[in-house]
C-alpha cells in the first residue's frame, strides 16, 4: 500500500507541531494526529530555555547561553546536546519568525532571561516572552499595578502585588468589578480573553481602571487579553490607559498557550500538512527495521497511518506518551520502545513536592542516537525512520530546570529536519 | 472496541480544561457548565440508585467536540449521554418535553406514514399556524429548519429500476431515515457512484438507527430499533459485505454510539460495527489498495465550503472526504473552520435550545457568507439543514458533487 | 452538657488525628460477630443512636458482606450466628441481585449479606460535635499542643500547652484532666507519670478516584488486611493494613501495603488495579492492652477507661482509649459518667437522645447532594475545588467564619483539594482568597500554600502511577513551571505544617496477619 504521507507526526504539542511544520516546510507532505492538545494549552505561553541551571537551583539563569554550553558539555546526552547550541539558537529563531510572520511577536533571545512576574508575583525566568508579557519585566523598577477581575478564580491581583512589594518591587493591586461580569455565571480565562476582543468591554475596563492607575507606569492584567487579536487589545488598552500593559500568565487553560498551538497549526496547514486531533495512537507495525504504519483508535476499528518517516512527540509522563504502571514499570505506549529512568520504583521520588532538586523519575524517557532515533541497549537505533522529540526524550526533568518548551523547540525542530531527509533517502 | 463502561474513562481526567475551551456550547451560553463539570467531575456524583442531582448536562448538544481535544481520552460525550438517559428514566423532564422530544426523535414514524400525503403534510407542518402551535403546545421552535417530505422514498425509486447487470462484487447501502424520506437525491447518488465502481448495490429492509432517541435519552426505545437493525443486517456482515452509509450519523451509531451506550458489545453487535463504513472513508480506503477511480473526473467549477460536521469527525478518520472532494477539477474548496454548525441533531430544533444552536453555529454561518460560495458540502443531514437554513446556500452531501464529476 | 466548665485542646486542627484519618466506615458490627462481640454489641448500639443523632453526617450506603473463591465458606454461619446473637440485623442477598446492585461486584462471589453499615463523614461529625460542645458552654482551642501536665503531689491540677499560632505557652488549671488523645494517650499519661501501655497499629488505606462501589463491600471472613471497601462521599476507600509501629506520628507508608490494598481490592472489584488511585494514608488505632501482645489484630477494638486514681493512686486524671470511630459516643458518655462521679453529682447523659447541630432536617447525606446543591444555585461557575464542589462561599466562610489556620484546615471543613486532581488547581485559588481576604504578610500566605502542597504529596507519594503520576507532573507543570512557587519569598514550611510520613522502605512485612 502507499503511503498517503510521508511524515506521521504524532503529538501536537509545541514538539511535534515544530517538526510537523519544519517537514512540510522541506516539502514533505505531513499529518499530526493528536489525541488532543497537550502543554501548549497548559503551560505560561512562552519559551523557557533554561530557567535553573542543576548547579545553582535557587537563583535563576541570567545568560541560557552560557548555561546552556555549561550543560552541553556537562552532559552530552542531553538533548540539548543532541541539537547542539547552534541548533538550539536556529529553532528558536525560526519559531519567532513563523509567530512574527502571524503578527504575534516572541521577544528575547538566549542572551538573557525575562524574569517576569507569576500569577503568585514570583520572578520567573523565561527566555522568548510574547509582545503582550514582556512590558512585566522585574528588571526594571517602575511601579506596577496588578489588575484581577471579581468573579475570575484563577488570578489573585493581590497575592501577586503583595509578593513583588516583598521583593521591592513597587506593585499595587486593583480589583475590577464589572457590572457586565457580574451577570456572568462562569469567568474562564476563556470567556474573558473573548471579552477583551470587544472593543466596549476594553472601554468599560479602562474607564473602571483610570481613577485607579496612581503612579502606576505598567499595568498588569491576567493573561487573558483576546485570543486572536492580543496586540490589538494591548495597544487599544495601553492608549486608553495611558500606560504600558502586559499579561501575566495564569492556570491553564492558557490563552497564550493556545495562541501559539493556532499559531503554530496553522502554519502546518500552510505548508500543506494536515492536523486532526481525537485521534490516539495504540500501536504500530513495523517490518525491517522500519516502522510501517502507526494504528489510531478509531469509532469500531484502528485506523492505520502508513508513512516513509515518524515523528514520536507524546509528551512523555505528561503527554501519556509514557505511561507508569502500578508495579512500577515505565512503558512507552506505542511502540514499546525501551525506557531509560530509575531503576527501582522506589527512587522515583524525593519527600518534598518542591524539591529543589530532580524526581528522577521526571528525567526517564527514550535514549536516542545522534539522529534522535530511539536506541536499543547497545546504542544501535532500533528503527532507521522513527524520530523522538520533546519530553518522551530521556535526560532531563525539564520542568524543573524550566526548560520544557526550549527542548520541544530545539529537539522538534531538529528531528523535523532528520524526518525529511529520511524520508529523502526513502525516495532515492 | 472497549467494553470498559464508559463512565469509568472519568478517571483520565486531569482537570486540564481544554475541553472546555473547545466546547461550542459553553462559549455562547451561561446554561451549560462545560464538559469537564457535566462529564467527569458529575459522574463522580452520579449513583444509579438515587435522583439525578444534575439537570443542566440536558444542555449537552452532544456534538463530541469535547472527545476530540480530551488529551486523556475522557468519553465525555457519552458520560453525558448516560447521565441525561438516567434524567428521563427517573421522569426528570415534563412529559410536555418528553413528548417533543420523541416527536423529533423519531423521524422515520412521520416519513413513513407521511409521504403518502407529502403535499398535504408539507403545507401543514411548514405553514405558520402549525409552526406557532407546534413552538407554543410542544416546544419545536418555530424557526427550526424541518425538512421537506418527499412523495416518492428513496427505496420506492431504488426498486423500481432495474436492477444493473455484470457487477462482481456487493456492498450493502444503509440510507438512514433522511435519504429515505427527505433527501433521496443523495442516496441515488450513492447507489449511482458505487455502481460506477463495479458493485452490486443491496439495499434490505432497514429501520431507523436510534441516533435521534439515544441523543435524546430514550435509551430503551433506541435499543429496539438497534437490535432490529442488527438482526436485520448481521448476516450480511457475516458474509463479508461491507456496509455503508451516507449518512454520517447513523454509521457512526452502527459503529460505536449505540453499542457502547446501551452496552450492547455481543459478537453480531462488533460485526456489524466492523463491516460499517461511511461512504467517504469507504471509496478512500478503495483507493487506498490501489484501486484507481473507474472514470476521469469531469471539473465542477464551483466554489464550495466543505464542513466537516461533528458526527463525522468523531469517527477519527480524518477527513476522507475531503480527499475526495480535492481530486475534482476545478472545485473551488473552501474549508470550515469551525467545529459545530449548532444543530446537533435534534439539538436546535427544541425551543429552549435553538437560540444556542444559532450562537453556536454563528463563526461558519460567517465562514459560509464571507467567503462567497455558491454551495456548502456537508456529510451530516441535520447540519446542511441548519447551514441551509442560516445562511440561505444550499447545502449538499459529498456524494453528491462526487457523481457529478464521476458524471453518474 | 452536664454542666461542667470544660476546655479542649488539641495539638493541631480537630481531625488532624486518628478521626481524621480512616476510612470513614459506621461500623454495624458485622466485623467483629464472630472475633469481638463485645466491640460488636457496642458497635450496633451506636450505629443506631449515630444515624438518629448525626444523620446528615452519615451516607446509608448499606453494607455487604461477600464470601469470594479465596475466602472460608465454614466463617458463613459463625457470621450470621455472630450477627444475631450481636443484635445486627443480617439477610442474605442473592448474587444476581447484589450484581444489580454493584455491577462491578466479583461475579464469582457465592454468598452475600446485608448489614447495616454506614459511611459516616468524620470532618463533618467532628465538626458538629464541637459545635454542640460550644453551644454549651465549652471552649475548644485547636493548634494548642500539651507540653506537660501539671502535678501537684498525687493530684494532677492542669496543663501547660504550646499555642503554635502565637508560639507561646498556656497554662490551664483544672480540676479534672480527660486524657483523650488516642494514639498518643500513652504519651500525655507519661507526662503524669503514669504508664499506660497504648499499642499505635498502623492502618494504611488507599482511595480510589471516584466511587467503584456505593455499598460498603466486606470480605466475609475474620477481619485481615486489604478486607473492606467504603464508598465514602467520591471515592472508594479500601482498608486497612495494621502493623504495630513505635510512635504514633512518625511512621512510613510501605510499598507493600498499597500493593496489598490493591490486590485484595482487585478480589472485590476486577480490574480495579486498572483504576485510578487518589490517594494513601494511613491513621493509628489506639489499642490498649494491660500486656503487651505480638499481633495488634488480637487486641480488641473494644475501649476502655482508666481511673488513674484506683488503677495508680493519680487523682485527677483519667484516661479513655481503646474503642473505634463508632463507638465515640459511648467512650464519651461512660467517661463523663466517671467524671459526674468523681465530682459526686448526678447529670444524666443526653448526647445519645440531642440531634447535633445540622441535623435538624433529619436527612442522611447522599452522594449527589454536593452537586443538587451547585445546580440549585447554579454556582457551577463558582468552584474552587472543581472536583469535590468546594465553591467560593464555602471557602471563604471556612476562612472568615470557621477556625481556618491553614489551607488545610479548609480542606477538611469543604473537602478542598480532595478529589482527583489533588489541590493542583485549587491550591492556588484558596490560597489567593485567602490573601485577599486576610492580608497577611505575603510570606504567610506562601507557606501556606506550600504547606498544603506538600500535605497532598505527602498522601500522593505512595500511589504516584497511571494516571495519578501523570496529573501531578501537570501540578507540577503549573506550580513550578507557571506559578514558579518553589521561589517565592519567604520560609518554606511552618510549625502548623502536618507532619510528614517517613520515607518508605524501612521496614518489611512481617508476615501476613490473615
Amino acid at each position: 500500500m502507499r503511503p498517503r504521507v510521508d511524515v506521521l507526526v504524532i503529538g501536537a504539542g509545541l514538539a511535534g507541531l515544530m517538526a510537523a511544520w519544519q517537514a512540510a516546510v522541506a516539502g514533505c507532505r505531513v499529518r499530526v494526529i493528536t489525541r488532543g492538545p497537550g502543554a501548549l494549552f497548559w503551560h505560561a505561553g512562552c519559551v523557557d530555555v533554561l530557567g535553573y541551571a542543576a548547579q545553582d537551583t535557587e537563583r535563576p539563569v541570567a545568560a541560557p547561553r552560557d548555561a546552556l554550553l555549561h550543560l552541553v558539555n556537562a552532559n552530552p546526552a542531553h538533548p540539548y546536546a543532541r541539537v547542539g547550541l547552534e541548533g538550539v539558537e536556529t529553532a528558536l529563531s525560526a519559531l519567532q519568525q513563523v509567530c512574527e510572520a502571524a503578527g504575534y511577536p516572541l521577544r528575547g533571545d538566549l542572551s538573557h532571561n525575562w524574569l517576569l512576574p507569576s500569577a503568585v508575583g514570583a520572578f520567573r525566568p523565561t527566555c522568548l516572552a510574547p509582545e503582550t508579557m514582556v512590558s512585566g519585566d522585574l528588571a526594571r523598577r517602575d511601579p506596577l499595578l496588578i489588575v484581577g477581575f471579581e468573579g475570575m478564580l484563577d488570578f489573585y491581583p493581590e497575592l501577586v502585588a503583595d509578593n513583588l512589594a516583598e521583593q521591592e518591587r513597587p506593585a499595587r493591586s486593583v480589583r475590577l468589578d464589572l457590572p457586565s461580569l457580574r451577570e456572568r455565571r462562569q469567568l474562564t480565562p476563556v470567556t474573558l480573553a473573548q471579552l477583551f476582543e470587544a472593543p466596549e468591554f476594553r472601554r468599560q475596563v479602562a474607564e473602571a481602571l483610570r481613577p485607579k492607575l496612581g503612579r502606576a507606569a505598567r499595568v498588569g492584567f491576567p493573561a487573558v487579553l483576546g485570543v486572536h487579536r492580543p496586540l490589538e487589545v494591548k495597544q487599544d488598552l495601553e492608549a486608553k490607559l495611558g500606560r504600558e500593559v502586559f499579561e501575566i500568565p495564569t492556570l491553564p487553560p492558557s490563552v497564550p498557550g493556545m495562541r501559539l498551538y493556532t499559531i503554530l497549526v496553522e502554519a502546518v496547514r500552510q505548508a500543506g500538512g494536515d492536523v486532526f486531533t481525537g485521534m490516539e495512537a495504540v500501536r504500530a507495525e513495523a517490518e525491517n527495521g522500519r516502522v510501517q504504519a502507526v494504528f489510531t483508535e478509531a469509532a469500531a476499528r484502528l485506523n492505520p497511518h502508513r508513512a516513509h518517516a515518524f515523528v514520536l512527540a507524546t509528551g512523555g509522563l505528561l503527554g501519556g506518551g509514557i505511561v507508569a504502571d502500578a508495579d512500577g514499570h515505565l512503558r512507552e505506549v506505542i511502540l514499546g520502545l525501551p525506557v531509560q529512568g530509575p531503576e527501582s520504583q522506589t527512587k522515583w521520588f524525593r519527600q518534598e513536592f518542591l524539591a529543589s532538586e530532580d524526581h528522577p523519575v521526571y528525567a526517564a524517557g527514550v535514549a536516542v542516537d545522534e539522529r534522535f532515533r530511539p536506541v536499543g541497549a547497545k546504542g544501535v537505533p532500533l528503527y532507521t525512520n522513527l524520530f523522538v522529540a520533546g519530553m518522551t526524550l530521556a535526560g532531563d526533568d525539564v520542568i524543573r530546570r524550566r526548560a520544557l518548551d526550549g527542548v520541544a523547540v530545539a529537539t522538534g525542530y531538529a528531528v523535523g529536519q532528520h524526518a525529511a531527509r529520511s524520508v529523502q533517502e526513502a525516495m532515492r | 472496541m472497549n467494553t470498559w463502561p464508559v463512565e469509568l474513562t472519568l478517571d483520565n481526567c486531569i482537570k486540564c480544561t481544554i475541553c472546555v475551551t473547545a466546547c461550542p456550547v459553553a462559549a455562547v451560553t451561561d446554561r451549560f457548565p462545560g464538559p469537564k463539570y457535566e462529564g467527569p467531575q458529575a459522574a463522580r456524583f452520579r449513583h444509579a440508585g438515587q435522583p439525578t442531582p444534575d439537570h443542566s448536562v440536558d444542555y449537552c448538544s452532544g456534538c463530541r467536540v469535547c472527545n476530540m481535544v480530551c488529551p486523556t481520552g475522557v468519553r465525555i460525550a457519552e458520560i453525558n449521554a448516560r447521565a441525561r438517559a438516567s434524567m428521563v428514566a427517573q421522569g426528570a423532564l415534563s412529559w410536555r418535553t418528553r413528548l417533543r422530544n420523541n416527536v423529533l426523535a423519531r423521524p422515520e414514524t412521520l416519513g413513513r406514514w407521511g409521504y403518502r400525503v407529502a403535499p398535504l403534510l408539507n403545507a401543514l407542518l411548514h405553514s405558520t399556524w402549525a409552526r406557532a402551535a407546534a413552538h407554543v403546545l410542544l416546544g419545536i421552535d418555530r424557526r427550526a429548519p424541518l425538512p421537506t417530505l418527499v412523495r416518492e422514498p428513496f427505496t420506492m425509486w431504488f426498486h423500481g429500476r432495474p436492477t444493473p447487470r455484470g457487477a462482481k462484487r456487493r456492498v450493502i447501502y444503509f440510507h438512514g431515515c433522511s435519504t429515505q424520506y427527505y433527501e433521496p437525491r443523495v442516496g441515488r447518488a450513492a447507489v449511482r457512484l458505487l455502481e460506477a465502481h463495479g458493485f452490486e448495490v443491496i439495499v434490505p429492509p432497514q429501520t431507523c438507527c436510534g441516533l435521534p432517541l439515544l441523543s435524546n435519552g430514550e435509551f430503551e426505545a433506541a435499543r429496539a430499533l438497534y437490535r432490529d437493525n442488527v438482526r436485520r443486517l448481521v448476516g450480511y456482515a457475516r458474509q463479508g459485505y461491507p456496509i455503508v452509509g451516507t449518512s454520517t450519523s447513523c454509521t457512526l451509531t452502527l459503529k460505536e454510539e449505540a453499542p457502547e451506550l446501551l452496552d450492547i458489545h455481543d459478537d453480531d453487535a462488533r460485526l456489524l460495527a466492523e463491516r460499517t463504513f461511511d461512504l467517504s472513508e469507504f471509496l478512500v480506503s478503495l483507493a487506498e489498495e490501489g484501486e484507481s477511480t473507474p472514470v476521469d473526473l469531469q471539473p465542477v467549477a464551483r466554489r464550495a465550503l466543505y464542513h466537516a460536521p461533528c458526527q463525522y469527525r468523531a469517527h477519527r478518520l480524518g477527513a476522507p472526504s475531503l480527499e475526495l472532494l480535492r481530486r475534482i477539477p476545478e472545485l473551488d474548496l473552501v474549508e470550515s473552520r469551525a467545529d459545530c454548525c449548532g444543530i446537533a441533531g435534534t439539538y436546535g430544533f427544541k425551543r429552549e435550545k435553538y437560540d444556542i444552536a444559532m450562537r453556536v453555529g454563528r463563526p461558519l454561518f460567517d465562514q459560509v457568507r464571507e467567503s462567497g460560495v455558491s454551495v456548502v458540502i456537508c456529510d451530516s443531514e441535520t447540519c446542511r439543514w441548519q447551514l441551509a437554513h442560516a445562511t440561505g446556500v444550499p447545502a449538499v452531501h459529498p456524494v453528491e458533487l462526487l457523481a457529478k464529476a464521476y458524471g453518474v | 452538657m452536664r454542666g461542667f466548665d470544660a476546655i479542649l485542646v488539641e495539638k493541631r486542627d480537630l481531625t488532624h488525628g486518628t478521626t481524621g484519618r480512616y476510612h470513614g466506615l459506621l461500623h454495624s458490627g458485622g466485623r467483629y460477630a464472630v472475633k469481638d462481640p463485645q466491640a460488636a454489641v457496642e458497635c450496633i448500639e451506636e450505629n443506631r443512636i449515630l444515624r438518629r443523632i448525626m444523620p446528615h453526617c452519615i451516607e446509608d450506603t448499606g453494607g455487604f458482606f461477600v464470601v469470594t473463591p479465596w475466602d472460608d465458606p465454614d466463617y458463613v454461619p459463625r457470621f450470621v450466628d455472630g450477627c444475631r446473637r450481636a443484635g445486627i440485623p443480617v439477610e442474605e442477598v442473592p448474587v444476581d441481585q447484589m450484581l444489580r446492585e454493584e455491577p462491578l461486584l466479583n461475579p464469582h462471589i457465592s454468598h452475600c449479606f446485608r448489614v447495616p453499615d454506614a459511611a459516616a463523614d468524620s470532618f463533618l461529625a467532628t465538626e458538629a460535635n464541637a459545635e454542640s460542645a460550644r453551644q454549651h458552654g465549652a471552649r475548644i482551642w485547636t493548634y494548642h499542643e500539651v507540653t506537660r501536665l501539671v502535678r501537684q503531689g498525687d493530684h494532677v491540677v492542669g496543663a501547660v500547652c504550646h499555642d503554635l499560632v502565637k508560639d507561646e505557652e498556656v497554662h490551664i488549671h483544672a480540676d479534672l484532666l480527660v486524657n483523650a488523645a488516642g494514639a498518643w494517650a500513652g504519651q500525655i499519661a507519661a507526662m503524669a507519670g503514669v504508664e499506660v501501655n497504648i499499642i499505635p497499629g498502623k492502618g494504611v488505606m488507599v482511595a480510589m478516584a471516584h466511587r467503584v462501589v456505593n455499598t460498603v463491600v466486606n470480605r466475609c471472613k475474620l477481619p485481615s488486611d486489604g478486607d473492606i471497601i467504603v464508598p465514602i462521599h467520591t471515592v472508594a476507600v479500601i482498608g486497612t493494613t495494621d502493623v504495630k509501629v513505635s510512635d504514633p506520628e512518625h511512621f512510613p507508608i510501605e510499598p507493600w501495603e498499597i500493593a496489598l490494598m490493591l490486590a485484595e481490592g482487585e478480589k472485590l472489584v476486577p480490574g480495579l488495579k486498572q483504576m485510578r488511585v487518589l490517594r494513601a494514608w494511613a491513621g493509628v488505632r489506639p489499642l490498649y492492652q494491660e500486656t503487651v501482645v505480638a499481633d495488634t489484630r488480637d487486641v480488641t477494638r473494644a475501649y476502655t477507661l482508666l481511673d488513674h486514681e484506683t488503677r495508680d493512686g493519680l487523682r485527677g486524671l483519667i484516661t479513655i482509649t481503646g474503642g473505634k470511630w463508632t463507638t465515640y459516643r459511648q467512650m464519651a458518655q461512660v467517661t463523663v459518667d466517671r467524671v459526674c462521679e468523681k465530682f459526686g453529682v448526678e447529670r444524666h447523659c443526653r448526647t445519645h437522645e440531642e440531634p447535633l447541630p445540622g441535623a435538624e432536617r433529619a436527612e442522611y447525606h447522599w452522594l449527589g447532594a454536593p452537586l443538587a446543591r451547585v445546580e440549585r444555585e447554579r454556582a457551577y461557575g463558582r468552584l474552587v475545588c472543581e472536583c469535590e464542589l468546594a465553591t467560593e462561599e464555602d471557602v471563604i466562610r471556612a476562612i472568615t467564619e470557621g477556625q481556618a489556620r491553614t489551607i488545610d484546615d479548609i480542606r477538611r471543613d469543604v473537602r478542598l483539594g480532595m478529589g482527583p486532581c489533588q489541590g493542583g488547581f485549587c491550591t492556588y485559588r484558596a490560597a489567593g482568597i485567602w490573601h485577599a481576604l486576610r492580608r497577611p504578610r505575603v510570606t504567610e500566605t506562601n507557606v501556606a500554600l506550600r504547606d498544603f502542597l506538600q500535605e497532598r504529596w505527602k498522601g500522593l507519594l505512595p500511589v504516584l502511577h497511571g494516571q495519578q503520576l501523570r496529573q501531578e507532573r501537570l501540578d507540577e507543570l503549573i506550580y513550578l513551571s507557571v506559578l514558579n512557587a518553589d521561589h517565592l519569598p519567604g520560609p518554606t514550611v511552618s510549625p502548623l505544617a502536618p507532619v510528614m510520613y517517613e520515607p518508605a522502605g524501612g521496614t518489611q512485612r512481617d508476615g501476613p496477619s490473615t
